[in-house]
């Protein structure tokens, strides 16, 4: 074999090839990276440089250093949305798993009518969120709402329900007799009516997720234990739990990253917006209101909206190492 | 003996199931039939009595002597006359045809670039491509406001305002899809690959002729779930355009919500128009989404 | 502090105040006339006959909220339009970004007003419009004052005579007492005397009428947690807080009740007018606010800016338009169709506004009220302070978890303080 390539041409060969590798897997990724760059990472970038200037109204007034960031540590507004955020993230992550993973386990058996059920919750997912605004505001109106006279009519009290901002602690409390003061009433009705609007929305996707999951552990695993005597619970706490954790991480990432960025919900369904004496008032919806109602600061607004992105990105970590101790795979 | 007692347990069980289900997902549909009882009332109605699943116009004894709908007379354009006004109240027609093209031009444009940049994220090597998926992935962390002016101001500079540019270009490309995709090719076995490429296939042929298709469910989720994204959107098409000819149903519906003044009625049947075609859509894909959502391996 | 300036230039590119903007060979209007569009569209249709070199191109917003999100986007982008309504608070910030331009030195130059509409024009709008040097930036253009609805029918069953509503505020409780009852025993009152919106505007109406103020003479201090400030929010919390004689929403939703024949009287803007005709089968009439120490009531409503950015044939037709809309015979077809204001004085004697004031009870004197109404003030400190007010006091008042005089006396505090801040 004369043809035989010396050792150093093998290498050009491999080298080049390699080089050729890079370009066409460069090309691969370039219509979605021009895209990401243009649309999203300059804009973001962009936004963020907003934040060491003065712009009001769109207009540019100033540089002003780290003056949004003092001053945003110093509003009690940004704590307390900061405080709304984590409330409206604990009212709506552990239930829709809970509520999800619940109704999957009901759904992933052999019964009638299965395509029916899966059909009927996730309707809710597929509808917008102005139209789910629309419906539920209508629902939930304090005088002339169906819910309130359903309550009615059971023999129990209306509610103000988004127009509501005491706390739901207070007004349990307060319903045994009992006076807790503001600091302590927990999230308003307003927030938590929110949260259960986001749950009833978002929880025919969850359920998809979770059957698939479910779907996805090997028959052999229950038997096995079945045989070994596992009882239901059991066979739920040793076998579906772990085998499903995956999932389960997965949705909990993926609804803790969407429910601190809830912005439409609280834009299209709470009147006077941020709900009454700012009850509803979440992160997204804090930057919003700084940025774009007058005296609309958008300096003011990517500083909030840089603070936002990094507590998003240190929870994502967080989750992912605890995630990587604790996760079944 | 004790096969029967089973029966009987698992007879029990699977009521109790579906007593669950039921109640649940009446509780699921309650506010959907809150809307179409209350698309079929008028105004007069809803303020005379807000309750009632049945509206008058269903009710026996309509237009009789002595009720408040008397000497009316049924007929189709009485029954649907909320869809009919609000239809004719804005340019629904045009918001509908606007909707659509924008949902597949993103479509179209979501599939090739999720295709091409999880094929090369899931199946090549090359420098700095873990960096770059973090970034992607990074972006999603990222709320709609904080982007929503240096948009808008990259829009004009490129004068897409108020055109379908605007509309459907930043939109071609999901994160969310790339990461399914990804999370899918890495599952095809490296077999299939060597084999294709022995015979001589390049690249680009083994994945629009062998991944592709063996991805046609988690295609489906992601056809799906970019045309909900996009029929549903609002704050981006209500920012980026201004003339009627350009907006989407969204923004036509949202119009309707009036701070004061609202017409349940017409809204509720606005609201009922934007949601069929995508239960309709959903319901043929249904399958599709749930089997691709099994084996697209949510994990890691 | 160095490597940031070097932004700059950057940022002044990309903010584009260097840009190029948008057409010039049209005036772009933008609006929030959502359900009054055809209306207006009509309005702008005639102009575009008289000016076919300069048409003006009317986009609709369909929302304030949608409208002010598009506005800052614009002029971020350096792509204003060429003339929008705003919100006096919005103008405030938007002249002192400079992105607007005096009105007062088209108003009064070779194309200005005639001597007539100075006086013609309501007085309480063109105050609304001017600055502290008594300038105007804006003009006024879909403009409303507060008052009182009256369902005619409920009046007479409750054994009052409709065309003898309330005048003060003595009459106005005891009449709204013994109009609400609790039907079926259930607790809850079925029939209500008066309801409202918990907002800025009543509590303002409250204060002026009983002799109070938004700020001390020098514009120095706070004075709405004054004893008359304070008189003002305990009566307020009384009609409508209290939940005895009448009842108030943060939202609209306090006239689903008055438009299904359960309440008596509504205090809303004058537009409501338009919303409620058609919408209900009672007698509906109007009538002014009762008053106290005096009957004042408060304009509300957007006015029209001329943003700078546009050329200055653009501006000219721009200034041209709003003349148009505002004249004598346009200003009253806009009125009659729309159900905001009249404009002007003369507007009153037009036979399409005859017709109407004849046709609705009370109307025309729920209109005189123009002659007496005043305008929230328009500094900076106010709409924060105005935040403050609705937050802090109102929202906690109305719903029983402050007391008034406390409340007051704190918002009044941070409203010095911003105050302060800006001197």
């Amino acid at each position: 074999m004369s043809q035989e390539l010396s050792p150093q041409q093998l290498r050009q060969r491999m080298q080049r090839r390699k080089r050729l590798d890079v370009a066409s897997a460069l090309l691969y990724i370039l219509p979605a990276a021009a895209i990401v760059f243009t649309f999203r990472l300059v804009p973001i970038l962009a936004a963020f440089t907003f934040s060491f200037f003065e712009i009001k109204m769109g207009a540019l007034v100033g540089y002003v250093g780290l003056g949004h960031y003092l001053k945003l540590f110093q509003d009690p507004t940004f704590w307390h949305s900061l405080s709304t955020t984590l409330w409206f993230v604990l009212g709506t992550v552990p239930p829709a798993i809970f509520a999800s993973l619940f109704f999957a386990m009901l759904l992933n058996q052999k019964i009638r009518a299965l395509g029916l059920y899966r059909m009927i919750y996730f309707i809710p997912v597929v509808t917008s969120m102005v139209a789910v605004a629309v419906i539920w505001k209508w629902i939930l109106e304090p005088e002339i709402g169906i819910l309130n006279y359903l309550l009615e009519g059971l023999g129990a009290g209306r509610l103000g329900w988004l127009s509501e901002s005491r706390g739901i602690f207070q007004m349990m409390a307060g319903s045994i007799g009992i006076n807790l003061p503001d600091w302590a009433g927990g999230p308003s009705l307003a927030l938590i009516s929110l949260a259960l609007v986001n749950t009833w929305k978002g929880l025919g996707y969850n359920i998809v997720i979770f059957l698939a999951g479910l779907q996805n552990i090997p028959q052999q695993q229950y038997e096995a234990a079945r045989i070994d005597g596992a009882g239901s619970w059991q066979l739920f706490r040793y076998v579906t739990w772990p085998m499903l954790s995956p999932t389960t991480f997965y949705v909990f990432i993926m609804s803790t990253i969407v429910s601190f960025q809830t912005f439409s919900l609280v834009y299209l369904m709470t009147s006077p917006p941020g709900g009454p004496e700012d009850s509803t008032k979440v992160l997204v919806y804090y930057l919003f209101d700084k940025g774009f109602t007058p005296p609309a600061s958008l300096g003011r607004a990517s500083a909030v909206a840089l603070v936002l992105f990094i507590i998003i990105l240190t929870l994502t970590i967080v989750q992912r190492r605890v995630a990587e101790k604790r996760v079944h795979y | 003996m004790a096969a029967r007692e089973g029966m009987i347990r698992r007879i029990s069980g699977s009521t109790t199931i579906h007593l669950l289900l039921i109640i649940s997902s009446l509780t699921m549909l309650m506010p959907f039939v809150w809307m179409l009882a209350t698309s079929f009332r008028d105004t007069m109605e809803i303020t005379r009595e807000p309750y009632g699943f049945v509206p008058q116009i269903f009710a026996p004894g309509f237009g009789d002597v002595g009720t408040p709908t008397e000497g009316q007379t049924l007929s189709i354009s009485r029954i649907f006359a909320n869809y009919i006004e609000a239809w004719q109240s804005a340019p629904f027609g045009r918001y509908f045809l606007n909707t659509i093209f924008v949902a597949l031009s993103c479509v179209v444009g979501v599939v090739v670039t999720s295709a091409l940049a999880a094929y090369a994220f899931a199946r090549m090597e090359f420098k700095g491509r873990d960096i770059i998926f973090m970034v992607f992935l990074a972006m999603m962390m990222v709320p709609e406001p904080v982007y929503l002016v240096p948009s808008f101001i990259i829009m004009a500079r490129l004068h897409w305002l108020d055109t379908y540019y605007a509309l459907i270009v930043p939109w071609t490309v999901k994160v969310f899809s790339i990461f399914l995709l990804r999370q899918h090719f890495k599952t095809i076995p490296q077999d299939l690959f060597d084999a294709a490429t022995i015979d001589g296939a390049s690249r680009f042929k083994v994945l629009w002729t062998i991944v592709m298709p063996l991805s046609r469910a988690i295609l489906v989720t992601i056809v799906i779930f970019t045309i909900i994204g996009s029929w549903n959107s609002f704050l981006w098409p209500l920012v980026m355009t201004h003339s009627p000819e350009m907006r989407p149903i969204q923004i036509g519906l949202a119009a309707f919500s009036q701070e004061e003044g609202t017409e349940y009625g017409l809204m509720m049947a606005a609201t009922t128009l934007s949601v069929v075609p995508l239960l309709i859509l959903y319901f043929f894909a249904q399958k599709q989404i749930i089997s691709s959502m099994a084996s697209s391996g949510l994990k890691e | 502090m160095k490597r940031a300036l070097f932004l700059l230039p950057i940022l002044a590119i990309l903010l584009g105040s260097c840009a190029p903007g948008p057409s010039e060979d049209e005036v772009i209007f933008w609006h929030a006339m959502g359900r009054w569009e055809p209306a207006l569209l009509e309005l702008v249709d005639e102009f575009n006959e008289l000016h076919p070199d300069m048409p003006v191109r009317a986009y609709n917003m369909s929302r304030y909220q949608a409208l002010s999100q598009k506005i800052i986007a614009a002029v971020a982008a350096g792509q204003p339009p060429t003339i929008s309504q705003a919100y006096e608070a919005w103008t405030n910030e938007m002249r002192a970004a400079d992105i607007i331009e005096r009105l007062e030195d088209r108003a009064r130059g070779e194309f200005g007003l005639a001597d007539g509409d100075w006086e013609d024009i309501h007085q309480v709008y063109l105050d609304e419009c001017r600055d502290e040097e008594g300038k105007l930036w804006s003009f006024p253009f879909n403009k409303s004052v507060r008052t009182l609805f009256l369902n005619r029918d409920f009046f007479r069953s409750k054994g009052f005579d409709p065309d003898k509503p309330p005048t003060n505020w003595d009459e106005w409780r005891d009449m709204s007492l013994a109009m609400t009852a609790d039907l079926d025993g259930d607790g809850r009152n079925d029939h209500w005397g008066t309801t409202g919106r918990n907002s800025v505007t009543i509590f303002g109406n409250l204060l002026l009428q009983n002799g109070g103020d938004f700020f001390s003479a020098d514009g120095k201090k706070s004075s709405i947690a004054e004893p008359e400030g304070v008189e003002a929010m305990e009566y307020m919390w009384e009609m409508f807080g209290s939940r005895k004689m009448g009842y108030s929403t943060f939202d609209y939703a306090y006239q689903n009740e008055f438009k299904a024949g359960r309440v008596g009287m509504m205090e809303s803007s004058s537009v409501s007018l338009s919303f409620l005709r058609g919408t209900i089968s009672f007698d509906l009439g109007v009538a002014p606010l009762p008053g106290r120490k005096e009957n004042i009531a408060l304009i509300q409503g957007t006015n029209l800016v001329i943003f700078k950015k546009a050329t200055e044939k653009q501006k000219a037709t721009a200034w041209e338009f709003i003349k148009f809309l505002t004249s004598t015979e346009n200003a009253t077809r806009w009125s009659l169709a729309s159900g905001y204001a009249p404009l002007r004085k003369s507007c009153m004697d037009q036979p399409s506004m005859r017709a109407l004031l004849d046709e609705v009870p009370g109307l025309e004197a729920s209109y005189e009220q123009l002659l007496t109404a005043r305008s929230e003030p328009s500094n900076a400190a106010w709409f924060a302070g105005r935040k403050y007010l609705e937050e802090g006091a109102i929202q906690r008042v109305m719903r029983g978890k402050a007391d008034p005089g406390e409340a007051l006396r704190k918002t009044a505090k941070k409203i010095n303080n911003e105050i302060e801040s800006e001197f």
